[in-house]
Formats: structure tokens, sequence, C-alpha cells
């Protein structure tokens, strides 16, 4: 009877906000260094429901939503092309040998591109778009908070969250999926040349070949995912950049942290990804 | 003056309407750590007041509560007759174009030139206001600090005394009747912390504006101040005049004169 | 702002190449056809495709020529496969080349071989039906393979036994003497004999391949892989057959001989001189002397075509160490 009456305090507490007994309470009750991770997921969870709340009620920043499109999405497209086609390059020189062995050199160009298109493609681009961009928009916004640029918005009749948060988050979800498609096509290309240092196949059969072993399944979970990916790099590099610490060690650290989350995440969401892929019977 | 219209904000009673500012009991703490415990003040149309304290004292913390940048956990505050912590967000808005914030680290976009930066809050308060109004605007407040020149450079090309000029004219563009200062001089050389110091008597002569200024530079308080309000342990310690303060025997006030 | 509206467009063009790219992609991928090159259509019918599907390769000696469009049932017994083929082939493919199905590498993809027909026939044109061969799968090459091994041992038993009738017959040596004959007669049973030793070497080698691979042990995968055994295995095995005829022919001509000859002494006239040279049976007997000889000089051709097959690499191996053995001991 006395514990229902406690309960009962408590929860009257946190009726009144004035819940710290009980958030005392459970935080003695987790281990020490859970806490840190608990705190984490907590703060995104809240930053992931404050990003739907928030963002889909006008005002739309529209200009500002077109700006960082072009900044996250364009101005990325030489790096991502560059690693892509590197990667089509290197994966099909590294492939060969052992298909080779195997007598299977003309599946060379079907491999590779199913590789490059389900897993290394998105994989590979979102980790180097991680590294790019989730690092920026995680130093900007970091910096901009240190240096009240957020609070000077806010006392200027603009939601920083829609300006700065929505749109960059957003940005990044739409871009992403496309430079991954562009960054899959150089990254084939890069495989062709890669199978013609060695051989000779001409361009036209090389890209029969490769769309000929590619299945609708192939594609679509793998373009779909990399929604995901975008919407998680940018969501992780606002978050940090957002809820930074002051000084300027804090946006360093904004940068750092923004990239090595989001690579993780993007990790997991593949790790997901792949589940449900296969449980819907698309693999 | 026409480009600046005329915003409707509801008044209180006639008696109230000197006393543009108004706390009462602003109580703000973070954690266990009792920031303002119980602050009183005044601030009257048409004065400069400044609040003097420490480093950490919870100068900052008080003029943010009243832009509501942050929410006091207690206490009254009154802008322009209006309690800032019942408005919405929208009303603050409203609240918000007649207060100018000049901040500690000037707060200038990185990533928008000059112009932009003043046309940010312009854009934002109004929308509809035509691009010639708009360029006029800019320029003449850029010419009130004396910067018309740079209006196209980016603000990491400017040197820390024309930020905060910069920052100024952004201030003044939406033409506030009250102004926060926070620490202006801070950070700045003795020669532009004077030129500063004028520009914000000058803009009190000009727009006939009430500033609330936080300061610990004594020589912006004693160039600028019509009234000091000396802030310690979260409370209004003493007020005065700065001649009324500087000739007082208390061992605190005593501390900021020497 | 004129940089502003550059940049607009630039970030439009990003936008419209990357769904461009994904347009195109997935109607790639949903339509199935060869879009880069041109490519004409020709069909096969099989009773069995062994798993045969759309998108499948489809070669002509070897090389990649096209895809399976489409496989299709058209009766209960019949089932036709769609090709796209592509179109420089035009000038390759005639209308009496068959079709087969085969597998392609360790991991068994199924692959339609296009087998080259006479020159004499027109070119397969659009829509043209190929004959079809029938596949051979890992299953069948085992049991080609044993069945041959088999077929090997009965052939060189029979052979054995020939050569031993002969050479047994004392009243065929005594009467043949010194004759131009005999010592044909003797090159060919020497070279009945060596072919038998011969085959009788590959069944044992075949036998332990069989076994191994029945066993799982041994490479499997080289075995699947390498379909022409079989082709060369079946030649073999017929001009083995063939030197057994040969043999047995000759066997039979010379037991004509004898009892022609005992017949002749019986009744005292003619000799065997006019014998040898003037009978019917004399003239079948050296036909059939130097059809023996035909029959394992190709036989042993095809051993040696073997020979690069490794399956008889061992066997072939052992037999040069045993050559090696033999011209070092005495």
């Amino acid at each position: 009877m006395t514990t229902v009456i406690r309960e009962y305090d408590l929860l009257q507490q946190i009726n009144q906000g004035k819940g710290t007994d009980l958030i005392k309470i459970i935080k003695l009750n987790i281990p020490l260094k859970v806490r840190p991770f608990l705190e984490e997921a907590g703060g995104l969870a809240g930053f992931t429901g404050k990003f739907f709340a928030e963002g889909f009620r006008p005002r739309y920043e529209f200009q500002e939503f077109i700006r960082q499109c072009f900044i996250i999405g364009y101005k990325s497209l030489p790096l991502v092309g560059l690693t892509g086609f590197i990667m089509g390059l290197v994966l099909t020189m590294q492939l060969r040998p052992n298909l080779v062995q195997y007598g299977l050199e003309s599946a060379l160009p079907g491999m590779v591109g199913i590789a490059i298109v389900r897993e290394i493609g998105p994989v590979i681009t979102a980790l180097i778009f991680a590294g790019k961009i989730g690092s920026s928009i995680g130093a900007e916004l970091g910096s901009m908070k240190v240096t009240e640029q957020i609070d000077a918005m806010e006392v200027s009749g603009t939601n920083p969250f829609k300006y700065l948060v929505f749109t960059r988050v957003l940005a990044t979800t739409l871009m992403l999926p496309i430079l991954v498609i562009l960054s899959d096509a150089i990254s084939l290309y890069g495989s062709y040349i890669g199978i013609n240092i060695r051989g000779a196949t001409s361009f036209g059969f090389y890209w029969d070949e490769v769309f000929r072993n590619l299945t609708f399944g192939d594609v679509m979970p793998a373009f779909v995912k990399t929604y995901f990916f975008g919407f998680a790099i940018g969501l992780v590099g606002c978050h940090k950049g957002y809820h930074s610490n002051k000084g300027t060690e804090g946006v360093g650290r904004s940068a750092n942290s923004a990239v090595v989350l989001s690579s993780i995440l993007v990790f997991l969401i593949d790790l997901i990804s792949v589940q449900i892929t296969d449980l819907m019977g698309l693999n | 003056m026409a480009i600046y219209p005329e915003i409707k904000t509801h008044r209180l009673k006639e008696h109230l309407s000197e006393e543009v500012v108004r706390i009462r009991g602003l109580k703000k703490s973070f954690g266990s750590n009792k920031v303002l415990d119980g602050f009183d003040l005044s601030l009257y149309r048409s004065e400069n007041l400044v609040v003097l304290g420490k480093s950490g004292s919870g100068k900052s913390v008080l003029i943010k509560c009243i832009i509501g940048l942050l929410e006091a956990d207690e206490g009254e505050i009154h802008v322009l007759g209006h309690s800032i912590p019942e408005l919405d967000h929208e009303e603050l808005d409203q609240i918000r174009v007649k207060l100018g914030f000049l901040f500690q680290s000037n707060a200038l976009y990185d990533s928008m030139t000059v112009r932009e930066n003043l046309e940010f809050p312009l854009r934002r308060h109004w929308i509809v206001v035509t691009q010639d109004q708009v360029d006029q605007m800019v320029r003449e407040a850029l010419e009130n600090v004396g910067l018309g020149h740079t209006l196209d450079m980016m603000p990491i090309e400017l040197s820390g005394g024309m930020r905060k000029r910069i920052a100024l004219a952004r201030t003044l563009i939406l033409r506030p009747e009250i102004i926060l200062y926070d620490e202006p001089t801070t950070g700045l050389d003795p020669i532009t912390a004077g030129e500063i110091n004028e520009l914000m008597v000058s803009i009190r002569e000009r727009y006939k504006t009430s500033s609330l200024i936080i300061s610990h530079d004594m020589k912006c308080v004693r160039e600028t101040a019509d009234r000091v309000v000396i802030l310690i342990d979260g409370k209004c310690y003493a007020e005065d005049s700065y001649d009324g303060l500087s000739r007082s025997k208390d061992k605190k006030i005593r501390d900021f004169f020497e | 702002m004129a940089t502003k509206k550059w940049d607009k467009l630039k970030l439009g063009l990003f936008v419209l190449a990357g769904l461009a790219a994904l347009i195109f992609a997935l109607f790639m991928v949903g339509q199935n056809i060869s879009l880069f090159q041109s490519s004409y259509s020709l069909s096969a019918r099989f009773r069995n495709v062994g798993g045969l599907k759309q998108g499948n390769n489809v070669r002509y000696g070897g090389i990649d020529i096209g895809t399976v469009k489409k496989v299709k049932i058209l009766d209960d017994t019949t089932i036709q496969v769609d090709m796209l083929i592509k179109k420089d082939m035009d000038r390759i493919i005639r209308q009496n080349a068959s079709a087969g199905i085969g597998t392609d590498g360790l991991i068994g993809n199924r692959v339609v071989n296009i087998f080259p027909g006479t020159s004499d026939s027109p070119y397969a044109t659009n829509g043209d039906l190929l004959s079809s061969k029938l596949k051979v799968s890992p299953e069948e090459m085992m049991e080609t393979l044993s069945k041959s091994n088999r077929n090997i041992a009965e052939i060189t038993e029979k052979l054995k036994f020939t050569v031993n009738r002969i050479n047994s017959s004392e009243g065929l040596w005594k009467v043949l003497n010194d004759t131009s004959l005999a010592i044909g007669l003797k090159r060919s049973l020497s070279h009945i004999e060596k072919a038998a030793g011969n085959a009788e070497w590959m069944t044992g080698d075949l036998t332990t391949i069989v076994g191994d691979v029945k066993a799982g042990k041994g490479n499997i995968g080289k075995l699947l892989r390498d379909s022409s055994i079989v082709i060369d295995m079946g030649e073999t095995i017929g001009i083995l057959r063939k030197v057994a005829g040969e043999a047995d022919q000759l066997a039979l001509h010379l037991d004509q001989f004898t009892t022609g000859m005992d017949q002749e002494i019986q009744r005292g006239n003619g000799t065997l001189n006019k014998l040898l040279k003037d009978t019917v049976m004399a003239g079948n007997l050296s036909r059939s002397l130097s059809n023996v000889e035909k029959g394992t000089a190709e036989f042993n051709e095809n051993m040696k075509a073997l020979q690069h097959n490794f399956l008889f690499r061992g066997y072939f191996r052992k037999k040069e160490k045993a050559h090696m053995s033999q011209t070092q001991s005495p």
C-alpha cells in the first residue's frame, strides 16, 4: 500500500512539473557507463521529434533550403564522384583475380554492379558525406551557437530551428540519394575502366551486363535507405551543433562527434535495411 | 520615416508607460546554482541604465530573460507593458521588434555579407517591404555607424570594432524602443571602446531609445550611464548615479571602482 | 544575384541528372532489354532446361553473344527458350546450328550453347528456331563417364579375347609360317594389344575419378566445368568399338581362313600359296588387317588428344614414369 502511495506522489510531482525525485531515483538505478549513451539517444530522439513537430508548420525557409541543397548536394558531388570512381575501379581490379580463378571473369560487370548499387555506393557515399557534410554542419551550427548567432536569429523573429535545422536536415535527406545515384553511375564507369585495364569489353556490352544482373529488388531498397542515411547524417550534425558546448573546443567536439555518430548510424540503418529487405523478400 | 510602420502593441495603463521594462522578484537558477535570486529592476523611457556586475554574476542571464531567450523560473518581467513569460511565440516576436539586442560576440551571421546581415531582421519582421526600401534602410543604418563602404564584405573580413558597429547597425535597423547591450565594449581596445560608447550615447540622443547596458567596464559605465544598478549575488545590491556610487564607502561597491 | 541564379541552375541540373539516372536505371532494370546494342531473336526447344532462366547467357564457341529473353512452356514436353542475340552474330549463326544447355563454371549458372552448323546452310534470321542438343547435367556427365568406363572395359575384354584366340590358333601360325601375311597379322595383333592396354589404363583411371567424385572427394568443380571431356570420351569409345569390331572381323576371317584351308588340304587341291593369293578369303583377311591398322592408329591419336585433358593427366604421367623406369632399368 505504501509503495502505491509513494508512486502516486511521484506521479503527482511529475504532473506538477517537479519530476526531479523520480528522475533522480531512475537516474541512480542506471549504471554509470550507460547514462551518457541513454542521454545521447534521448537527446537525439527529442531532436527528431522537434524536427517533425516544428518543421512542417509554416513558415517555410525556402530560400535557405535551396541554398543548403546547393551547398550540401551540388558542392559534394566532386568529392563523392572521385571516391565513387576510385571505389568502382579498385573493386573491379581486386575482384578480378579471384573471378578469373573460377573462370567467372564474364560475371565481373554484373557482380561489381550489384555490389556497387546495393551496398558500396550507398554506404561509401554516405560515409564520405557524413565526413564532409556532417562535420561541416556540426561545426557551423556549433560556432553559430557559441557566437550567439542562433540567439540573434531567435531575436530577429526567425525560428532558428526551422531556419537552420529543418532546412539542413531536409537538404541532406533529399540530396544524399541523388548523390548516391550519381556516385553509383560514376563508380560503375570506374569499374568499366577497371575491366578494360586488363580486358576488352565494349561500353554497350558492359552496361547491358550490369543492368541485366540488376533487379528491382537491388535498386529500390538501396535507393530508399539512402534517404534514411541522409536524414540521420543531417539530424546528427544539426543536433551536435545545435547543442554544442560553449567555447571553441565545443565546436570541434560537435563536428567530431557528429561524424562519428552519424557514421555509426549509417551502419545501423544499413543493418536494419538489410533485415527489412530480407523480410520483404526483395533479396 | 514612413518606411518604419507603426506596429500596434497593446499598451497597459498610463502610469506604467514610462516604465518600459519592469522586473520584480526575478529568479533563475541552473541546477543548484542560483544566478538570479529575486532581482528587481525598472528601466524608464529614454534613459541609459547600466547593470554592473562581475563576470558570471548573471547579467547576461538577466537580459536574455528580458528578451525571452531564457525562461525565468519565477518573477515578473514586463516589457512595454507586456508580461514576457505569458506571451506565445508570435506575440514575443512582435515585442522583439521593439527590442534591440547587441550581443557580446556580435552574432553576425558568418555565411552572409554585411548587407544580408542587416537585411535579415528586416525581412523576418516585415514581410511586405520593397527591395528599394530595404536597400535604403540598410544604407542608412550603415551610415549611422560610419561603415557605408562595407556593404558587400563578409563579417570575417572586418575588424572587431567594425563588427561591433555592424552588429549595432543591425540592432538599430528596426528602430527599437529599447536596446539591450550585452557587454558592448568587452574585448575591444580602449579607443574603439570609446567610439562605441559615443555611439551608444548618440543613439539615445537621436532616437530617444531606452538602453539597458550590461557591463563591467567602468569607462563604459562612466561615459554612458544615467543610472547604475549593481548586481551582486543575484540581487540588486545598489542603485544610484555613477557619481553617487563612486562616492560610496561600501566595500563591495568600491571593488568595482578600483 | 547573378551568381545565385547560376547556383540555382547548377542545383537544378544536379537534381535532374540524379533523377534521370534513377529513372533510367529503373527502366533498364524493369525491361531487361539490351538498349545499348541492337540484337535479334532466336529460339530453341528443349524437353528439359535444367533451371535455365531469363537473363542467362547465350554462348557461341564459349563467347557470350546474348541472353535468354524468355523461357516458356509450350506443352507438356516442350519448353521454348527465346534468346536475344547480338546483331553482328547474324553473319555467323546458320539455320542448322544447334542449341544445347550447359553449365557455366563452378556455381552452375545455366547457359545456352549454340553449336555451329554447316556452311551450306543459310544464315539464321530473326525468329528462327534452332534444333536442340540434349543438355548435359553434372549427374548425366557422371553417368556417361561411368558408362563409358564400362564400355571401354567390355571392349577391352573382347579385344584381349580375340587376340588370345588368334595367338593360340596353332594351325594358323603353322600354315602362315613366315609369309608377309604373318608379319602383318603379328603387327596388327601387337597394335591391338597396345590399344587394349591403353584402354585398360584409362578404365582404371576413370574408375578412380568417378569413385572419388561420387565419394565427394576430388575436384568436382573441375570435372563439372569441362563438359568437353564427355564429347572426347564418346569419340574415343566409338573408335575403340570400331577397333574391336575390326578385330572381331579379323578373327572371323582368320577362322574362315583356317577352316577353308583345312577343307582345301583335305580335298587335296591347290597349294597354300594359291590360297593365300587368290581366294576371297585372303582378300577379306588383308582388308581386315588394314582396317585394324587404321582403327588402332585412330584410337592412339585420340588417346593423345585425351592426354590434354586433366582427367587423364595422372594416367599419362604414370605411363611416362613406367616408360622411364623401363628404359633406365636394363
